[in-house]
């Protein structure tokens, strides 16, 4: 057990190593940051006062040293948009992501399980063939577009709902409803063939022999099942944070950590850019460690590889 | 039984196939349709999509002589379309053919030889996957700098991992067959085996995963022109162009409308083309289908 442990963590290591030095690379080598940061018509001073300001002059050992040093203690440095540290902005802005992933996976995860259930109990039948359409729909579905179509139908035409912005509960509904179709387009579709398999199993029909009503069969079943869909659900929650969530708070102006991604890159903060990046990423990789060390707990077999 | 025959018995069972499954087959005339459209677009298309005319912005679709509306500029949204249609069909298969070409090869390589190289390559997939793709492409294009060139290269850098899995995974079961082992007995060497005995063998694997791989990189696309990284104009891409009537969303609904509805209808055609070819391409799949 604790090898298993040890060594997830380890790998854990490896990747966060890994995405500082991709960033570092993307950021300082690959681009310039600073013809990223001045408009284009920019005095030749001006470059290069701000490459002696940032560093940028000094070999790329030292940089990458300073950068480490720096990372290591969460400093990104000073947002050049807003004047403040670059943490404290992405502190400020992650609750609102998580809120807003929370409960597009919560309604995500009922539907999509609710949708396989329906699907897998009856497989073949009309409603396992219109459930999978759905479902195919929900999974490659185009998280902006549907935004869009939402913001029109709901907002614009009906007016039930505001366009975007923060508040109460009513400018949460229509971003999570975006949010959400994806993950529970594709929950629906693993449930769908776990189900099925679970039935085929002889202790489902020992059950239904002794006169268990059909719910609680369902509830047996859906118990075996119920590890596969958690490990996609913690997935897909992680993939929530990063592109999907990105997006949709540009549509719905929705003010958490993607907005404040796509933010920086309009307005050519260099230093929020690398922040937000790094810290997105890395949270995703901290719950992807998370979900394998719970699956492990769940699941002895995965502890002796 | 001669060559041709064969072949011709081969794509005779695959169009039955395709007949069988009225979805696919919808997909691949609803694909062939834009695809038709796209490349001809400059002798189909009613109107020039450059050309403003600013009298008659935001004219709703349906009216006088515009099937799908004018924009913001009095552009022609129909022909828009269809010449938006050339790049993001393009951009899309490009980043497959690029994301192929880097993976399948690394992919082959580490499963076949094993080893060391193996180990590597695997250890740089694992730690790759934790990433998000989109992530990753956004922060090379917006640090490159955006364009048709630069995204097809970090589109194919971003999601290699995927056709490398899935070449690694099958060629570890294919190094074990005869020609294989005859092969090898006779001294041919490794490079000439996984060209003409592994790689056939992966072919409609990888081809199946690569279409599946092209809807998410149409996707892709659409998402970071509808942001801003993508492509730019005077270009036009689907992505483009919704981000252009975003703008206008609360009175001219169409602008974001068609061009969404195009870039969902081609998704969902190529994810259901992908399988279709992912179903027939299972073994155990065409033995049930009656081979």
């Amino acid at each position: 057990m604790i090898a298993f442990v040890v060594r997830r963590l380890l790998h854990g290591l490896l990747a966060i190593t890994v995405l500082i030095v991709v960033v570092f690379f993307a950021t300082h080598t690959l681009g310039d940051p600073v013809r990223l940061m001045l408009p284009i018509g920019a005095s030749q001073e001006a470059v290069e006062a701000t490459r002696e300001r940032f560093g940028l002059n000094d070999p790329v050992i030292i940089q990458f040293g300073n950068y480490v040093k720096d990372i290591v203690r969460l400093d990104f440095g000073v947002s050049l948009w807003q004047r403040r540290p670059c943490m404290d902005l992405v502190i400020e802005r992650l609750p609102a992501t998580a809120l807003l992933a929370l409960v597009a996976m919560a309604w995500a995860v009922l539907a999509g399980i609710l949708f396989g259930v329906l699907a897998g109990t009856r497989p073949r039948s009309k409603t396992d063939r219109s459930v999978s359409f759905v479902t195919f729909i929900g999974a490659s579905s185009i998280d902006f577009w549907v935004a869009l179509m939402l913001i029109i139908v709901a907002s614009v035409k009906l007016g039930w709902f505001p366009t975007s912005g923060y508040g109460g509960f009513k400018y949460l509904i229509l971003p999570a409803i975006t949010l959400g179709f994806r993950p529970f387009g594709r929950i629906a579709q693993v449930t769908r063939p776990v189900v099925v398999e679970e039935f085929n199993k002889p202790y489902i029909m020992a059950l239904r022999a002794r006169g268990l009503c059909r719910l609680r069969i369902i509830g047996h079943a859906l118990r075996n099942a119920s590890v596969v869909i958690f490990t996609l659900t913690g997935y897909e929650f992680a993939r929530l944070f990063t592109g999907a969530s990105v997006v949709v708070e540009a549509v719905f102006g929705w003010p958490g950590v993607g907005l404040l991604m796509i933010q920086s890159i309009q307005r050519r903060d260099w230093p929020l850019i690398v922040a937000t990046t790094t810290v997105v990423a890395g949270i995703v990789i901290i719950l992807h460690i998370l979900i394998d060390l719970i699956y492990g707990l769940i699941n002895p077999r995965v502890r002796f590889e | 039984m001669s060559d041709r025959r064969k072949n011709r018995a081969r794509l005779h069972r695959l169009w039955q196939r395709l007949w069988q499954d009225k979805f696919a087959l919808l997909s691949i005339v609803y694909l062939v349709f834009v695809l038709v459209a796209s490349v001809f677009a400059g002798q189909l298309a009613p109107y020039d999509p450059l050309d403003q005319d600013l009298a008659n912005r935001l004219l709703a679709p349906g009216t006088a002589g515009h099937l799908l509306g004018t924009d913001a500029l009095g552009r022609d949204v129909l022909s828009r379309m269809m010449h938006g249609a050339r790049l993001s069909l393009f951009i899309g298969f490009t980043g497959v053919v690029v994301a192929m070409a880097l993976g399948v090869t690394l992919g082959t390589v580490a499963g076949y030889l094993r080893g060391i190289t193996d180990t590597l390559v695997s250890r740089i997939v694992d730690v790759q996957m934790a990433f998000s793709s989109l992530l990753l492409i956004m922060l090379l294009v917006v640090m490159i700098g955006p364009g048709v060139l630069t995204l097809i290269l970090v589109f194919g850098f971003a999601t290699w991992v995927v056709h490398a899995r899935v070449a690694r995974a099958a060629t570890l079961s294919l190094r074990e067959i005869e020609f294989v082992e005859a092969s090898r007995a006779i001294g041919t060497t490794n490079a000439s085996i996984m060209i003409s005995h592994i790689l056939p063998n992966l072919a409609s694997t990888i081809i199946s995963i690569g279409v599946l791989e092209m809807a998410h990189l149409m996707v892709a696309e659409a998402t970071l022109s509808f942001l801003g990284f993508g492509v730019q104009p005077p270009s036009i891409t689907w992505g483009l162009m919704i981000a252009e009537g975003r703008d206008y969303i609360v009175h001219a609904w169409w602008l974001v409308t068609f061009p969404g509805l195009a870039i969902a209808f081609t998704v969902i055609a190529v994810s259901m083309l992908g399988v279709w070819l992912r179903a027939i391409s299972d073994p155990f799949q065409r033995q049930l289908m009656g081979r």
